[in-house]
């Protein structure tokens, strides 16, 4: 399985995979005019490494500070797949990393538990930049 | 321009409180860099930091928007470019941020229905409305989510989202200008 590397820009987060670490961040801001472009191939790399079903653990590490409503989609196509990797038996757990003032990524924390149950999200509340 | 009019243009964007407007061409790197200087602004300004996040948010929405959806003009040089004015000002009520653009009047009276459902939710109405949208349009990929951009702005507003097409009602078969406002 093979680690990948996508460096961030001033539109897009920085995506990390090293599966013999079993670690998965995204960091940094999302919003590209084309986000499927942006986001396809990453998808794509991720449901490899999870459809090889060798991974026992994820670890994934997402402090995501502004993001527009078509990465929010792209989030929600993530969230999904490692939803149903942690239903075939890879323990998924999502450290999900906001600004304390931050009260819609908090509410997007809330939906992640509710809409993805088999996702262990634990809330990571960073003091305000 | 006249000197003395651009005097009174300075004069009455102060009067308005405008921190920001731009009018014009858009494209992925203008908007870029204009959201860039609007956050130094904000900054400047004193907006808290939860201010200032939904501020970005909904103005990249907007200029997302005109992108997407506002209709094409022609420029002399031949191609087409997308053009809109955004705007964020201070209001009594809070930071007011304020986009325009042509759009095609033949869609004018389905986002009006969508502004006006909207209009009308509460807050965590526009919560579970966003959470719905977000997971019905995991199902058509072309959509590019304008249902989402809206109940993106409105979970940012503190007062209902305000809307004008000019001239209302519209030319068929022509564009319409619509306004948007959103009160943070």
């Amino acid at each position: 399985m093979e680690a990948f590397h996508v460096p961030a820009t001033d539109l897009t987060p920085e995506v990390r995979m090293i599966p013999s670490q079993g670690l998965l961040t995204m960091r940094g801001e999302s919003y590209p005019e084309h986000v499927l472009s942006f986001y396809a191939p990453i998808l794509e790399k991720i449901s490899t490494i999870l459809d090889a079903g060798k991974l026992s653990l994820l670890r994934v590490e997402m402090h995501i500070t502004y993001y527009n409503s078509a990465s929010a989609k792209a989030f929600h196509r993530i969230f999904k797949m490692l939803n149903q990797a942690a239903e075939h038996g890879c323990a998924i757990q999502l450290l999900w990393q906001f600004d304390e003032e931050d009260d819609m990524a908090r509410d997007l924390g809330r939906d992640i538990r509710e809409d993805f149950p088999s996702i262990q999200v634990e809330d990571v509340l960073l003091a305000a930049s | 321009m006249k000197i003395e009019r651009f005097n009174q243009f300075v004069a009455d964007a102060a009067a308005s409180g405008v921190v920001f407007y731009h009018s014009g061409a858009l494209d992925e790197g203008t908007i870029a860099s204009i959201g860039a200087l609007l956050r130094r602004r904000l900054h400047e300004e004193g907006a808290s930091g939860a201010q200032s996040r939904k501020v970005f948010t909904t103005f990249m929405e907007m200029a997302q928007n005109i992108l997407h959806y506002g209709a094409m003009d022609s420029t002399e040089d031949g191609p087409m470019a997308k053009h809109g004015s955004l705007c964020v000002a201070h209001g009594p009520e809070g930071f007011e941020v304020m986009c325009g653009n042509y759009m095609e009047s033949a869609q004018v009276s389905r986002v009006r229905a969508r502004l006006e459902s909207v209009k009308a939710m509460a807050h965590e109405q526009v919560r579970q409305a966003y959470r719905q949208q977000l997971a019905s349009e995991q199902n058509d990929p072309n959509s590019k989510g304008a249902g989402l951009g809206l109940l993106t702005m409105a979970a940012s507003a503190t007062a209902p989202i305000e809307y004008v097409f000019t001239p209302d009602p519209p030319v068929p078969d022509g564009n319409t200008f619509l306004f948007l406002k959103v009160i943070i």
